[in-house]
């Protein structure tokens, strides 16, 4: 059953310099045990859509669906899981909290929500800096206490944006292969956008993205 | 270029918080200037009344062998003189009548003369009461002593043995008559302080034609009123005038000040009006400028990731500074530009007058002082904290959004609680005992003021600020206390921990919001509390003055017709009627005033209290003396000069109501009275009417103190008694809305209430300020962890949670903070400004509608920012998501 469905999404933002056509017309789909990646130069559009069928943000024109998991508003904390382009964790929390928070989020039990994190973070090598706040860590670290906090909730949909943008090739590849496992491991769907071509290799499926426009073949 | 460019951004894109950074300058700026309206309305306001209150402003006596017709030549010759008379005073061995076949005496007392249109030159002064105001005329106590009425024929002793008979045309009230008897040229304190008891008016040919031997000559002056509008000023140009008159006239003639003494006693009211300003201003102006502090800090990451991104791109740190100097100037003179229109317009609404001064170079000086404070308030907030980190910022360094907790340098170093032991040490040193915050010697031109003692105050305030900022911090440092706080007051759920611990890992910004907070409602509850505790006084000072609502009286020993008190009680309006026995006594040889009250009733109708008493509670006073009617409350001098044990004997010498003699009464020392309605505010005596009434012939009641109904006012009040007890009846009526007018010193003439409305004003925009616009700011600029938060899947009531957890902390601190320091130092402001009031509050006023109000608004604000935070945060911007 398709997990995600897109039609003819489009995405225009009006700014100070006018209107900039970020995604058009893209039409794709996302089933159960999909690993899809997808590929494209920088500003062709990637993140938008990726923010799209995250539910994060609305199209212009055009529609997106979830059919396994029901209307966005209603999804429990951490289904659809995004692991971010940037920084993302929340400043003012540990490693330990910010891992635990999209399972204390769906109102889980509180101790077990650390211990969930806890764990969370030992599967990616993290475990000797739970304790510490974002701002101590390195780049990569945050990167990747990030993807444990998207895997911490047993995502059905995840979608990683250039997860491996900050960090080297040895970290990139273990960061990729976490989320593989973590998509083999959840039977969900995964996304990661990327314009290194070594990690799209690693994906069974790869679409192209291209001055906002979308093509679901390599 | 770099400074413009970085302008322009701002403009565009951080338009909130450079409008928010100069709207604080404004404030700070607006809030001084505008006091400085209110000094400069005040003291003209006090020159003005100090100058209305003299009915004769200098009387200039010739000394023997000065011809008085060259002083008054002199005098008329002079541009600023608008009115100069002639008036004599000879002295009198005594006085004598004969009425109903017995003869009433008198000691020695003063004859005047003075000419026929004296009265319509120095209006006011002799005020008729019965019969003719000119021709001969008894003042009302010599009618009373001498049972004298219009018509009468007083046979007037003259020094040499020689007596002259003169018929009574009418018996008058003279005005200021301390001064209308002063001796010229004594030194203050070696003459009499009463005026004499025993006086006789009459045209100056009369006073001539009777040979009193000595005559004392004197003029009478008007000046013209173009005095300088400083009470100080005034006062130095009134006295220099009077001694270039006596160096003129080469000592031929010394000058009775009469209106530089008004304007000196002015002086120092003017001097507590500035001292007001001080202490109820600055702490105003402080937390205008802490409020740009914290709006300008509130973008301090953002600031510091922008400064370090021009950096990272070949910036060099002097560049970086001229960013700051470009943007500190906009907001400096946008901001102090905005603040001096605005007190203007809150001058013209406030005190009618946009003046900054009483002077132009005052006026300048006074808006460039608080235009150059606008000036240090966007230095401190902006330039200062930019120019630090365009120094010492790198990328690295920017990035950090929350750093492991370390205690500001002040409460590392215990300045807080410095600060309170220092407040406390010199509020103690300066506040035991008798002492003065400001001293005006008399005749002396300079003032002394004791400012060391406006430092405790100001101490306590900062030291309650600082140590609220130590308390918030210390209690967002308790996890587990904290976390319980969160799931209970906040929702927070099972997200008690990670909103506690964010909250917590933010003590430092929370607690300075709500320290911020704290101090701005500790200002406005302090501000409400002392103005509300002014208004009661001059309430009380009026009741004092007037008596009651509305006062029926006659002259001491002239008593009202018996059959009055039982009208006045049926004339529309009236509550309630109060009889009061005003009669002077003999204490040794002092003459005081002697109030003869019903012990039963007086303490409800005259409204006393148990401050105006020693020795026990008003009502038990009065319970002792209706149970022991031979009871005496005396003043507190009394009781040393005599050496008074409760219980012992006091002979007091009272006029019996009959034959007119002085009849030895004994009482009993009960108890130290310090005021009573229209009491002098030297000694008095307070006595059980009844006692005294059966001791000297019967009751004497010459005074009605008179309740309001329910919806009457006491001018309507005053009206319908006056026509019950009529034109006739030789009795006045007073009112204590024309009591509130004209009561003591010109300070309390200052309608403070100007004041009061301006600083609630501003107590209230920066209340609003410091609980909205701060939170809200701070909300805004960490809108990118509420959009992290969100996607990851917060529902409305989560994000609310953290919104609300942070809002309830800044709140429940600043509101505690507020209302005790708020109390603990409107109390020491009443103490330290005892000067200022007449009598000393018994206790502190809260203005509960008004503390409600800053309270609620303080509530809505907080609400309505952490509704917009929530509101902006539940649907982010996609310039948010893309920062992620």
């Amino acid at each position: 059953m398709n997990i995600v469905v897109a039609k003819g999404l489009s995405r225009v933002f009006t700014g100070d310099g006018g209107e900039v056509v970020a995604l058009r017309e893209a039409t794709c789909s996302l089933a159960s045990g999909d690993k899809v990646a997808l590929l494209g130069r920088s500003g062709s559009g990637k993140s938008t859509l990726l923010h799209l069928l995250a539910g994060l943000d609305q199209p212009t024109a055009g529609d997106v669906s979830w059919p396994a998991l029901g209307a966005a508003m209603a999804w429990p904390a951490g289904v659809v899981a995004t692991v971010f382009q940037g920084a993302s964790l929340v400043p003012t929390l540990t490693a330990v909290e910010n891992v635990s928070l999209p399972l204390l989020l769906r109102e889980d039990d509180e101790d077990g929500a650390e211990a969930s994190a806890v764990a969370a973070l030992a599967a990616l090598g993290l475990d000797a800096i739970g304790g510490h706040l974002p701002d101590e860590l390195s780049g990569g670290q945050s990167q990747r206490v990030a993807i444990a906090r998207a895997l911490a909730g047993g995502p059905r949909l995840l979608l990683a944006d250039e997860p491996t943008g900050q960090l080297d090739a040895v970290a990139g590849a273990s960061v990729v292969d976490a989320l593989l496992r973590a998509a083999d491991a959840s039977g969900g769907a995964l996304l990661v956008t990327t314009h290194d071509e070594r990690v799209a290799a690693r994906f069974p499926t790869r679409w192209t993205m291209e001055d906002g426009g979308l093509r679901c073949s390599a | 270029m770099l400074g413009l460019t970085w302008l322009g951004g701002l403009a565009r894109r951080r338009r909130g918080r450079l409008v928010g950074v100069a709207a604080g300058v404004a404030l700070a700026v607006g809030l001084l200037a505008s006091l400085g309206s209110f000094v400069a309305v005040a003291k003209s306001d006090m020159t003005r009344h100090a100058g209305a209150g003299v009915l004769v402003d200098w009387q200039v006596e010739a000394q023997p062998g000065t011809d008085a017709a060259a002083v008054l030549d002199a005098l008329k010759a002079d541009p600023s003189v608008q009115a100069a008379t002639p008036v004599a005073y000879a002295a009198t061995t005594g006085l004598q009548t004969t009425s109903g076949g017995t003869t009433q005496s008198t000691g020695p007392g003063v004859l005047v003369g003075m000419p026929a249109d004296y009265g319509q030159r120095f209006p006011g002064v002799v005020r008729p009461l019965a019969g003719s105001a000119s021709g001969v005329v008894l003042a009302q106590q010599t009618a009373a002593n001498l049972h004298a009425a219009p018509g009468d024929t007083v046979v007037v002793g003259l020094p040499g043995g020689g007596s002259a008979p003169l018929v009574v045309e009418g018996v008058v009230d003279i005005a200021q008559a301390d001064s209308f008897f002063q001796k010229v040229g004594a030194a203050p304190g070696s003459s009499p302080v009463a005026p004499p008891d025993n006086v006789v008016l009459m045209p100056s040919s009369t006073l001539a034609s009777l040979g009193a031997g000595p005559i004392t000559q004197q003029v009478h002056v008007r000046l013209g009123r173009d005095l300088p509008r400083d009470p100080a000023a005034a006062f130095v140009f009134v006295s220099g005038q009077a001694r270039n008159l006596e160096v003129r006239l080469a000592g031929g003639a010394l000058v009775g000040d009469n209106l530089g003494a008004a304007l000196g006693a002015a002086r120092q009211d003017s001097l507590y009006a500035q001292l007001l300003v001080v202490l109820l201003g600055l702490p105003g102006a402080a937390v205008a400028m802490l409020l740009t502090r914290a709006v300008a800090a509130s973008g301090a990451t953002r600031r510091r990731r922008e400064l370090a991104v021009l950096r990272a791109r070949g910036a060099t740190a002097s560049a970086l500074a001229s960013v700051a100097l470009t943007e500190s100037v906009v907001v400096a003179v946008g901001g102090g530009v905005l603040g001096l229109a605005a007190a203007w317009v809150a001058g013209r609404w406030a005190f009618g007058s946009g003046s900054f001064g009483t002077t132009t170079s005052s006026a300048v000086s006074w808006a460039g002082g608080a235009f150059l404070v606008g000036v240090l308030a966007t230095v401190l907030a902006v330039f200062v904290p930019a120019r630090r980190e365009a120094q010492s910022v790198g990328v690295v360094a920017a990035r950090a959004e929350v750093t492991r907790d370390r205690m500001p340098f002040v409460l590392r170093w215990g300045i807080d609680v410095w600060l309170l032991l220092a407040g406390g040490a010199v509020f103690w040193l300066t506040s035991r005992g008798k002492y003065a915050l400001v001293l005006a010697p008399e005749g002396v031109p300079a003032i002394s003021v004791s400012y060391w003692s406006l430092a405790g105050p100001l101490l306590l305030w900062a030291g309650i600020g600082l140590f609220g900022w130590r308390l918030v911090q210390w209690s967002l440092g308790r996890r587990a206390a904290l976390v319980a706080v969160v799931r209970r007051f906040a929702g927070a759920g099972s997200l008690a921990r990670p909103v506690a611990s964010s909250l917590r890992r933010q003590r430092r910004t929370i607690s300075t919001a709500g320290a911020l907070l704290g101090l701005t409602l500790a200002f406005g509850f302090s501000t409400a509390a002392f103005n509300a505790t002014y208004r009661q006084q001059v309430e009380v000072d009026a009741v004092l003055t007037n008596g009651a609502d509305v006062t029926v009286s006659s002259p001491p020993g002239v008593a009202v017709d018996p059959a009055l008190a039982g009208r006045v009680a049926a004339a529309p309006g009236v509550g309630h009627v109060e009889a009061v026995d005003h009669r002077f006594v003999y204490v040794g040889a002092d003459l005081q005033d002697l109030y003869g009250v019903n012990p039963a009733t007086v303490v409800a109708a005259s409204r006393l209290q148990d401050s105006y008493v020693a020795g026990g509670s008003v009502r038990s006073l009065m319970a002792t003396m209706a149970r022991d009617p031979s009871s005496a409350l005396v003043s507190a001098e009394t009781v040393t000069d005599f050496r008074l044990q409760p219980g012992d004997t006091l002979r007091l010498r009272v006029r019996d109501g009959l034959t007119g003699a002085l009849v030895e009464v004994p009482f009993h020392y009960a108890g130290v009275v310090k005021e009573f309605p229209t009491a002098p505010t030297d000694s008095f005596v307070v006595v059980n009417s009844s006692y005294v009434a059966a001791a000297t012939g019967g009751p004497q009641p010459n005074q009605l103190l008179v309740s309001a109904a329910s919806g009457w006012s006491p001018s309507r009040v005053a009206a319908s008694v006056r026509s019950v007890v009529g034109a006739g009846s030789g009795a006045t009526v007073t009112d204590l809305d024309s009591a509130r007018r004209v009561v003591g010193s010109s300070l309390t003439a200052v309608d403070l209430a100007g004041l009061t409305r301006l600083e609630l004003s501003f107590a209230l925009v920066l209340s609003a300020g410091a609980a909205g616009l701060v939170l809200l700011l701070g909300f805004a600029e960490r809108r990118r962890t509420f959009s992290i938060i969100k996607a990851l899947g917060a529902r409305r009531a989560q994000l609310r949670s953290f919104l609300a957890a942070e809002a309830l902390v800044v709140l429940a601190g600043g509101v505690v903070l507020g209302g005790v320091g708020g109390w603990v130092v409107a109390s020491v402001l009443v103490k330290v400004l005892t000067g200022v009031f007449d009598p000393p509050p018994s206790r502190l006023a809260v203005p509960w509608g008004y503390v409600v109000g800053l309270g609620s608004l303080v509530v809505v604000t907080t609400v309505v920012a952490t509704s917009l935070a929530l509101s902006a945060a539940l649907r982010p911007r996609p310039e948010a998501l893309r920062e992620l």
